[in-house]
């Protein structure tokens, strides 16, 4: 007989940052953007007691949580935290637990939803191992306990009664026996059954609250009122339906190793050392029909820094990655001798798709523009440093130092661009190219019959374009009150420089180069 | 009076022969770059720049708008090929600036090395790599093999490096394919800035042209000044 036991972490987002972050008392709020702009994807309870919703604007959720919350008298203070929503990084911690949980099963997967947080064992025959299925759900809870997270627990027959008992049983760990689903589920809310709100809001408005007076009625009249959906997920949650379960697999991890009978300080047999394990794994990946992503190269035996390598695109060109790997071995500084060298996938990719064609095809030419731009990212990324590999975005901020965010290469666009409308091109085009890191005080003199200053720096004026005034920047402490001018000198060069409308001062902030 | 005549006709066969040197056929005309001003492309063979050049712009002035001319030719070179490396190690290239100028953002890849070597190493690399359109860097002091490499390494990628460095090294050798010398006019009356600027070298071809140009920044184009009549011709007409 199957059992199935539904491990739910309830906000797993939240949890998850806490757990990172290690403070739990912060209110932690979660956003996302959509076509109406920043909104409250989920918070924690800390933030849900100040009034915060999931769908409420990000600004209101601002408001509500205004500077720094004090939950006693002399206790420390806690800042809310207000954090971009990051789903994919959510699931694949997910994924990452429910393979810790394979001690406890061998199938184990996560609920097939967009953003899920549940997991679902088959426990059938092992709770044997486990002193029975309290035993095994006690151990697990104790388990995840221990690592930081709050689940609620069920075991039942199906996965649809797990999952029910779950999320609305009374207890947090519930035990359903086996062939008891229909009077486990008769006291649970219709919400139980993962169905849409619209059918939920459906039965609510006919007092059908309950699945129990659900299942009261005639089945053939369930599906020409409410959709095909209910009776599918009722009957799942029975167990007269089967239900397929996606399955988390544990990848065998690539390696390769070699290891020295002396310690070796000479690069050039190091570099012939990393050519000769790179072509054994990429004879790995080969077989396996894969591409290498990301791979880590260490250094047995010293403390010096492991390798670590994530490429733009897929590939298992061995011209290109030993060439990155000479690359990133320039910087290293070796303190000892290398007892051996060990070379690790960390990420596969699929192989890019190679169609050959009898003439010449444009598609194919952008191909290996792309390619021969990705090669390029990457060696730079392994000189430079992502840091220094940027790709720019603007931001619909006023005040220039923060107009614009640099975000690595290979991460792509961590914020979608702030779109500059036509109107706003030749607004940007009065904006110099060479933006001086922080403003440059100015010595100004004269004054004309505007109270502009006639010289700068002992050059006269020509020409004062101006004035296009900021004043912006009041929450991030210091308000910035500024008047820009475009000062064209008699020798020929064109500056940006302000006022600040504070002190009066003049600075640079800029060169029309 | 032989004598004279010889060297006349001695004079127009060399006139000839480096007209046909420098001449172009119409094909390899289309295979050139624009530098995005008409009266710049009137001083170059062929009306343009070739693929794989160097391009020197010396500045006499800092500020004085090289970079805003330089601009004009970004849009074209990025039709062929989509990418605009800009090789920064001062980190004060202000992006905001270039969306301005009405070029796409998502084309910019910026560069900052923060050693001279790295830097080097990185315009290289970028004047390699047959998918970067335009590489763009500003550094004063350049050892001449540098230069040399950075040229034979544009010839490999295909793509255009633009350079800019002061006027002052305007004697010194360089292995730019063209340079050109800005220097600001002083002109209050326009609503711009006036530049002359100057082709000082063209490799395959005669430099010392100039032109006069108007660089408006806030309307985002360049004109040519046009050049004043000569005030004899309509003193004469009037009898004077």
């Amino acid at each position: 007989m199957r059992r199935v036991m539904c491990v739910w972490c309830p906000l797993w987002p939240v949890q998850r940052l806490h757990v990172e972050q290690g403070e739990r008392r912060s209110p932690l709020v979660l956003f996302a953007e959509s076509r109406r702009g920043l909104h409250v994807t989920v918070c924690s309870p800390e933030a849900a007691r100040q009034g915060i919703r999931s769908g409420m604007p990000l600004g209101e959720a601002r408001a509500l949580l205004p500077g720094t919350v004090t939950h006693r008298p002399r206790r420390p203070l806690f800042k809310p935290v207000f954090r971009r929503a990051n789903p994919l990084l959510d699931r694949a911690e997910l994924q990452r637990l429910a393979l810790h949980c394979q001690r406890y099963s061998p199938l184990v997967g996560l609920e097939d939803v967009p953003a899920p947080e549940s997991l679902w064992l088959d426990i059938s025959g092992n709770e044997a191992l486990f002193g029975g299925e309290n035993g095994l759900i006690e151990a697990l809870q104790a388990d995840l306990g221990q690592q930081g997270f709050q689940a609620r627990a069920a075991i039942a027959d199906t996965w649809g009664t797990a999952w029910a008992v779950s999320h609305f049983g009374p207890a947090a760990v519930s035990v359903v026996p086996p062939a008891e689903q229909s009077q486990a589920l008769a006291s649970l809310p219709v919400g139980a059954l993962r169905l849409a709100d619209s059918v939920i809001d459906s039965l609510h408005s006919l007092d059908l609250s309950t699945i129990g007076r659900l299942m009261q009625l005639p089945r053939t009249a369930l599906p020409s009122r409410f959709g095909t959906e209910l009776l599918r997920r009722l009957d799942q949650a029975l167990g007269t339906v089967p239900e397929l379960l996606p399955v988390e697999r544990s990848v065998e991890p690539l390696s390769a190793e070699l290891l020295f009978e002396e310690p070796v300080t000479d690069r050039q047999t190091l570099e012939h050392v990393l050519g000769v394990l790179l072509s054994q794994l990429l004879g790995q990946l080969n077989d396996r029909r894969v591409s290498l992503r990301e791979f880590q190269c260490r250094w047995l035996g010293t403390t010096t820094e492991p390798v670590s390598l994530r490429l733009l695109r897929p590939t298992t060109d061995r011209r290109h990655l030993l060439e990155l790997l000479r690359l990133h071995c320039e910087r290293c500084v070796f303190t000892r001798g290398v007892r051996g060298v060990r070379m690790e996938v960390v990420e596969m990719g699929l192989p890019p798709v190679r169609q050959g064609l009898l003439f010449e095809n444009p598609a194919d030419k952008a191909e290996q523009l792309q390619r021969a731009l990705a090669e390029l990212v990457d060696r730079l990324n392994s000189r430079l440093g992502c840091q220094a590999v940027l790709r720019p975005s603007l931001r619909p901020d006023p005040q220039p130092e923060f107009a614009c965010e640099y975000v690595p290469w290979p991460g792509g666009k961590v914020f979608p661009s702030f779109e500059t409308p036509s109107a706003c091109r030749s607004h940007l085009r009065c904006r110099p190219l060479r933006l001086l890191r922080s403003p440059q005080p100015l010595t100004v003199a004269g004054s004309t019959k505007a109270g502009l200053p006639t010289h700068v720096n002992q050059s006269s004026i020509v020409r004062i374009v101006g004035p296009e005034r900021i004043e912006t920047g009041w929450w991030r402490g210091a308000d910035a009150r500024r008047d820009y001018y475009r000062l064209d000198l008699a020798h020929g060069a064109g500056l940006w420089a302000f006022v600040d409308r504070n002190s009066g001062d003049w600075f640079l902030h800029g060169l029309f180069v | 009076m032989q004598n004279n005549e010889q060297r006349t006709q001695t004079l127009q066969a060399l006139r000839q022969l480096c007209r046909n040197t420098t001449s172009l056929t119409p094909a390899d005309e289309r295979s050139r770059l624009s530098t995005g001003i008409p009266a710049l492309d009137g001083l170059l063979p062929g009306r343009g720049m070739e693929y794989g050049s160097l391009v020197e712009w010396l500045v006499s002035v800092d500020g004085s708008g090289a970079a805003s001319l330089a601009m004009q030719g970004i849009r074209p070179a990025l039709e062929h090929r989509a990418v605009w490396a800009v090789v920064d190690p001062a980190g004060e290239f202000y992006a905001p600036a270039v969306a301005g100028w009405g070029i796409s953002l998502d084309s910019l890849l910026l560069l900052r090395p923060t050693s001279i070597a790295d830097t080097a190493w990185t315009v290289e690399q970028c004047l390699r790599c047959a998918a970067v359109g335009v590489t763009w860097i500003q550094m004063e002091t350049l050892p001449d093999r540098v230069l040399q490499r950075w040229k034979i390494a544009a010839e490999t990628g295909g793509g255009v490096g633009v350079l800019f460095r002061p006027a002052r090294t305007r004697r010194q050798s360089s292995w730019a394919d063209i340079r050109w010398l800005v220097e600001p006019q002083t002109d209050a009356t326009t609503a711009g800035r006036r530049v002359r600027v100057e082709l000082v070298t063209c490799r395959r071809s005669f430099a010392g042209g100039s032109v006069e140009l108007d660089v408006n920044d806030a309307a985002g184009d360049v004109r040519l000044v046009s050049a004043e009549a000569d005030s004899t011709t309509a003193a004469r007409a009037a009898g004077a």
